[in-house]
């Protein structure tokens, strides 16, 4: 008994804590982690303060400041230049900031939530269900995500909400593998039969025991694919069938596109989105490392 | 309740069989074949008692446990607990039985839901059979973690931060949470250090008195089995071998894998240890997939004779002293007759597949 009460009290030294506190505590203690929330935070703030801390109009186009050739570099007045139309630049980068997390954001979400329902089908059905969702998840994966999401915006016609489905659906099968795999690994654990031995029903138990546990991949690949979603975007947008007014919206791919011609003249054009899309990519892969780390259980405690 | 031994079983496990199919095939699954985990075992489990249930890893014990659970299906057999078949019960209709068997796990670590609190696991029981409300539920869930030794502010931590010993203290408090009848106990003991084990086996004999529970213990540890039961089966790849008391099994084995099993447990005595005989049993496990025909120790028995043993399934059969035991030669081991020997590994015959892992169990 004495043992007992050691350990007892032992455990009450310590502070309770959940899982997800103790992964936030470890996720900021990883230096990799936190250049990349600062990485993405830059661009949150951008995006949500954009008409506070524009300088200038984000469309309009001033055509004497490049009547001397194109095109004016930075300067007190215009902070990253100006563009071809005469355009302020640091503007623009601030509003496509908007563009480029709103599309991250959405087409993340899409794809990761038919994702989610078809992996948790997949992997806790199992049988017929499993091969039929699976064999069509192959066939997706079997097309190169950029070329599907071309086909899809193709299918669908341009637009920025088409473009956003389109990166999405690509994701798809990459979630739903990842989910299916998890569940199954789970399916058969002893605290998902005990939860069956005492009576749980079997849709809480795949909602509250096997999702929760099977998650953690899934929002570390979630991250990850929001830097590839905006990378998508700008890749199609670069293609030219991205948005449908490229020159009414400031999207950082499509103002990489809009210079390819000028790159020799004025590089810094195409190298200030660039580095905003490498900057904001970057930061969302940092966040993702950070979490596979902090969410991994084997590394809980230290 | 009637005492142990009499009265009318609370479980019968009838002729049970479980068997895992193999598959093979990429995109049409094709059967190949069956592990046959647990193959024909038939036993009683009286009101009140503890019936220890041993054998090597791999043998088929857990799944008999589940399969009494209805966690896993039966293939053959009859399951009848306090009267009523629930053999081909569905989960729905199960679920109400659910209150009056409960299982205890192996593993503390992998039992308990990582990213549940611990009143949550164990009030998780009485939220799915709608049996406390809110407020009688977090007093149950005190009540519980006290009948179990632990701190009652235990309920808001997570199991992580509990050792593996109090871990086994949880999974005990949740399976006592619905007052049930029966428990299947699946190597409680077996993933704790020997002065854990001690504690948590004492609990489950105060639990025993204090509730009217009744035990299903599976274990491999004899000295363990010993302790806490009153009658023992020993079952030896997915069939029971022998069932007697549990003193008596200890002093009188009669099943020759029962012998070279209980030959193997050290005496704390150098003197006896030193003298005493060991048996060592001859090559491993046959295959469950592909189990040797008649008798299936024939392949490693020491005492196998020239007849029968090749070619007659030995029934398990009820010797006068009420020893019971699936040996055709019982008698004469008994009577001292006949000596073991030893023996090279026969192979039943040559594999026709590699052995196969039993699926995750």
């Amino acid at each position: 008994m004495s043992v007992a009460q050691a350990e007892a009290t032992e455990v009450a030294l310590e502070a309770p804590s959940g899982l997800w506190r103790d992964a936030w505590y470890r996720l900021i203690r990883n230096p990799g982690a936190i250049v990349g929330l600062l990485f993405v935070l830059v661009f949150v703030v951008a995006a949500i303060f954009a008409p506070l801390l524009a300088t200038h109009d984000p469309v309009e186009q001033n055509l004497l400041l490049i009547a001397n050739g194109c095109c004016p570099g930075p300067s007190a007045e215009h902070y990253f230049g100006v563009d071809l139309l005469g355009r302020d630049l640091f503007t623009r980068i601030l509003y496509g900031a908007r563009y480029s997390l709103l599309i991250g954001i959405v087409s993340v979400a899409i794809g990761l939530s038919i994702g989610l329902v078809l992996g948790a089908i997949a992997g806790y059905v199992g049988g017929f269900v499993d091969s039929a969702i699976m064999r069509v998840m192959d066939v997706m994966l079997a097309i190169p995500g950029l070329l599907l999401a071309i086909g899809i915006v193709a299918a669908l016609g341009p637009g920025l909400r088409n473009v956003m489905i389109a990166v999405g659906l690509a994701n798809v099968p990459i979630f739903a593998r990842l989910l299916r795999g998890s569940v199954l690994a789970q399916r058969e654990a002893d605290f998902v039969l005990a939860a069956r031995s005492v009576g749980i029903k079997r849709p809480q138990i795949l909602f509250s025991h096997i999702i929760p546990n099977s998650i953690s991949p899934v929002i570390v690949q979630g991250t990850l694919a929001m830097a590839t979603a905006i990378i998508d975007v700008a890749g199609l947008g670069f293609l030219g069938i991205g948005l449908e007014d490229p020159d009414e919206t400031p999207e950082w791919g499509s103002m990489l596109t809009e210079v390819n011609e000028y790159l020799q003249v004025a590089p810094f054009l195409a190298l200030i989105p660039g580095t905003a899309i490498v900057i904001s990519v970057l930061g969302f892969n940092l966040i993702g490392d950070g979490l596979r780390e902090a969410l991994d259980p084997k590394l809980r405690g230290r | 309740m009637s005492t142990n031994g009499a009265g009318a079983p609370l479980v019968s496990v009838e002729h049970l069989k479980v068997y895992f199919p193999i598959r093979s095939g990429i995109v049409l699954d094709r059967h190949v074949g069956d592990i046959k985990a647990v193959d024909n075992v038939s036993f009683d489990v009286y009101r009140g008692e503890t019936l220890g249930l041993v054998g090597e890893s791999g043998c088929g014990k857990s799944t008999v446990g589940r399969a009494i659970l209805r966690l896993y299906d039966p293939t053959e057999g009859r399951i009848v607990f306090d009267g009523q078949d629930i053999t081909e019960l569905k989960e729905s209709q199960m679920r109400p039985l659910r209150r009056r068997m409960q299982m205890i796990f192996q593993d503390p670590f992998a039992s308990l839901n990582p990213r549940h609190s611990v009143g949550r696991i164990i009030g998780d029981p009485l939220r799915a059979h709608g049996l406390a409300k809110r407020g009688d539920l977090s007093k149950r869930v005190r009540e519980l973690l006290q009948v179990v030794g632990l701190p009652p502010d235990a309920g808001s931590r997570f199991p992580h931060e509990f050792s593996g010993g109090q871990r086994q203290r949880i999974g005990l408090a949740r399976s006592l949470a619905l007052n049930p009848d029966f428990i299947v106990a699946d190597e409680p003991v077996s993933a704790l250090d020997v002065s854990i084990q001690a504690q948590i086996i004492n609990l489950l004999e105060r639990l025993q008195g204090e509730f009217d529970l009744t035990y299903l213990f599976i274990a491999h540890d004899l000295a363990v089995v010993r302790h806490i039961s009153d009658r023992i089966a020993v079952m030896y790849l997915g069939s029971i071998v022998e069932i007697s008391p549990a003193e008596e099994l200890y002093e009188n084995p009669l099943h020759p894998y029962t012998i070279a099993l209980l030959s193997a447990v050290p005496i704390p005595d150098p003197e006896v240890e030193a003298k005493r005989e060991t048996i060592l049993l001859a090559g491993d496990l046959p295959s469950p997939a592909n189990p040797p025909h008649a008798c299936r120790f024939h392949t490693r028995c020491p005492y196998i004779q020239p007849t029968r043993c090749t070619t007659e399934v030995p029934a398990l059969r009820k010797l006068s002293d009420g020893h019971v035991v699936a040996c055709h030669w019982a008698e004469e081991i008994k009577a001292g007759r006949l000596r073991p020997k030893e023996r090279e590994a026969v192979a039943e015959q040559p594999l026709l597949q590699p052995a196969e892992e039993p699926p995750p169990v």
